[in-house]
């Protein structure tokens, strides 16, 4: 190419030159460093993070131990149903079992291999049960004559065989009313089903064994309902790179549905948020400087015979005027409606208290703002310009939230709970916030009532 | 706490959540569970906004990572508008503390680079008047001679050091005006804002810069 004109010329050095790079000397950032580098960096928020993660691990920790320990979940559960009035014990029931009926234990252990074999096994401790179960037991009994009734073919021949295996497995079950439960046909189910070289279905395993015993608990526990709350929820969000925290208070709807221990939460709720705005307002300051008459007509008359002019006049005032800038603060405020999706889980810690930790997205919609324009002191002022320096809102914003509270219950439906919580924007409730989204920290105080 | 602890904690919390719950949870609530997992994992402008925070909260890896990846471009910026190596030292040093000062004002408006490079041109510029006291002006004449010319010009065989070897070359303040114009994309009317002098003298002054140029490039 020849450089025929001066965009040519200026052209090859553009190309060349703009993204020229080269590696500057190392002593250029140690001296960079020496230069009090960071002395105006913001306070460090780790401290927050590091709580906040700690009280996820220990959430989780708590969680897991509470989930996968059976012991104490079957613990409290033999308490609550231990009152004397209703209760019966279930006494060393499968302990000369025979080789067939452990061979089928041991299948079903395989499946649902998730307790201490030593503490919660029948074969070590007693088990209890209410009524309930036993009706149960009893309902599983008759479903099971049935299947066996419908699965053997084989005639009055194989029905020998059963009852000869009856008697050769002593099971007694000793209740307080002494009520009875023939086995024998849990034991021909378990013979069947060893001939038939297939798991045993629910219904056709042997129900003394730990897992069906557990189940039979399980499914009587299985319980589901709602709880309802309203609470006060305020909040101190933090935007990164704005000192201006912004406090939100609000009121919460909530409803949970309870499945056992789990629950999902959902709601409707409207916080109340207001937060500085800057403003850089450029403005006019007239300052006064002095007055004078200004004559704005003149009329001449006759007096004596001579002339006298008349001076018609009106009072100026004179103002220095002087451009100002300064930064004015407002109090803004905004109206959320806000609509949670959680999902949690709870544990039982005494008889008063529940513990529970939830985790999910919160939906917030901005129904209303109110900005105020800033003023500025002074009789003779004008503003010129103003430049909003606050982040604006964004109409909607999501939020992942992670709670833990605890429940204490008033009466048997009627609790009050306290709910700290973490909350981290996926997306912001302000724009423009390149430092980071914001998150915050809040609490809820409330009432709930359990509906059953 | 850094980002990538959040992001961990959340997955750790999710996993629990999927092992334990997974069976019992319905569809929906599995798919909300899914999308919040990868929201969360994959914001596309966090890295470079992380690195900004993380900055702004003093953490001195995040620092030396911002200046590492910024400081060679910087530096051919700072190389074209000082006379030799040490005051493009001096001058990046200068650029830098301000920028770490200053980037808690960085709105986002245009990219950051853009913004750095402006603040490290405007340290060049600030260098310049505060230097112009003591330089006396060089009159160079005004002609200048293109020549047609078939052959491939020596100014496009010459390296990017060289040309930058040349532009060094030029009196300081032919060169800021020089840079501003051809390489950084600056009118006349804002040099001219910028250095405080009037337009016709910014466009004088860039054209006795060419011909300083055309005339030593020739030359070699």
């Amino acid at each position: 190419m020849s450089i025929d004109t001066n965009k040519q010329f200026d052209q090859v050095f553009k190309e060349k030159l703009q993204n020229y790079e080269e590696m500057p000397p190392e002593s250029v950032w140690e001296n960079i460093q020496d230069s009090g580098l960071g002395a105006s960096s913001k306070k460090s928020s780790q401290w927050r993070w590091w709580a906040a993660a700690s009280v996820l691990a220990l959430l989780l920790s708590s969680s897991a131990y509470v989930y996968f320990n059976d012991d104490l979940g079957t613990a409290s559960q033999n308490n609550n149903l231990s009152s004397p009035s209703n209760s019966m014990v279930i006494s060393d029931v499968n302990s000369k079992a025979d080789n067939n009926e452990q061979t089928v234990k041991e299948n079903t252990n395989q499946q649902h291999n998730n307790f201490d074999e030593n503490e919660n096994s029948p074969d070590n401790q007693p088990l209890v049960a209410t009524s309930e179960d036993i009706d149960e037991v009893n309902q599983m009994i008759f479903q099971e004559n049935d299947i066996i009734e419908d699965v053997n073919p084989l005639g009055n021949n194989d029905k020998e065989i059963f009852e000869e295996h009856t008697t050769e497995t002593p099971q007694t079950i000793n209740t307080i009313n002494n009520q009875n439960i023939n086995t024998s046909e849990f034991a021909s189910r378990d013979i069947q089903a060893k001939e038939d070289d297939t798991q045993p279905t629910i219904a056709g395993r042997d129900f003394f064994d730990d897992d069906a015993t557990d189940e039979a608990l399980a499914s009587r526990r299985k319980e589901k309902y709602w709880m309802l709350g309203v609470e006060f929820s305020p909040q101190w969000i933090t935007i990164p790179e704005n000192s201006n925290d912004i406090r939100s208070y609000g009121l919460d709807f909530s409803a949970k549905y309870y499945i056992n221990k789990m629950f999902f939460e959902t709601g409707i709720g409207a916080a109340f948020n207001q937060d500085n705005g800057d403003y850089k307002v450029e403005y006019l300051d007239a300052i006064f400087k002095g007055a004078y008459e200004d004559v704005y007509d003149v009329t001449f008359d006759e007096v004596d015979g001579e002339i006298v002019p008349t001076y018609f006049t009106s009072t100026v005032n004179v103002y220095d005027t002087i451009e100002k800038v300064s930064v004015e603060e407002v109090k803004n405020t905004y109206i959320y409606l806000n609509i949670p999706l959680n999902v949690g889980y709870a544990f039982k810690l005494s008889e008063r208290f529940n513990l529970y930790a939830k985790t999910g997205l919160n939906a917030g919609i901005k129904v209303y703002e109110n900005i105020p324009e800033p003023t500025v002191s002074g009789e003779n002022t004008t503003i010129k310009r103003l430049t909003p320096l606050y982040h604006k809102r964004t109409d909607w914003n999501l939020q992942a939230q992670i709670n833990v509270g605890i429940d204490y219950r008033i009466t048997p439906k009627f609790l009050f709970g306290i709910e700290p919580s973490a909350h981290y924007y996926i997306k912001s409730l302000v724009e423009n916030n390149e430092a980071g989204n914001p998150y915050g920290y809040g609490v809820k105080l409330g009432f709930k009532y359990i509906l059953k | 706490m850094p980002y990538e602890g959040i992001i961990l904690m959340f997955h750790l919390c999710l996993r629990s959540l999927i092992c334990c719950f997974w069976k019992y949870i319905s569809i929906f609530t599995k798919t909300i569970v899914i999308s919040f997992f990868l929201i969360l994992t994959t914001d596309p402008c966090m890295q470079e906004n992380q690195l900004i925070k993380k900055v702004l909260e003093g953490d001195k890896r995040s620092q030396k990572t911002f200046y590492q990846r910024f400081a060679p471009k910087m530096y051919g910026v700072a190389l074209r508008f000082a006379r030799d190596k040490d005051e493009a030292n001096d001058m990046l040093q200068e650029g830098f503390v301000k920028v770490f000062s200053k980037l808690q004002y960085y709105r986002g408006e245009g990219s950051l680079e853009g913004w750095i490079r402006r603040t490290i041109v405007n340290t060049a510029i600030n260098i310049y008047k505060r230097n112009l006291k003591h330089l006396s002006s060089q009159d160079l004449d005004t002609v200048m001679i293109f020549e047609k010319n078939n052959e491939a010009s020596p100014i496009e065989q010459m390296s990017a050091r060289e040309l930058l070897g040349q532009i060094n070359q030029l009196p300081v303040g032919y060169r800021t005006v020089f840079n501003l114009y051809v390489v950084d994309g600056y009118s006349h009317k804002e040099i001219a804002d910028l250095l405080d002098i009037t337009e016709n003298t910014s466009k004088s002054q860039l054209s006795r810069a060419r011909a300083y140029l055309q005339k030593r490039i020739q030359r070699t």
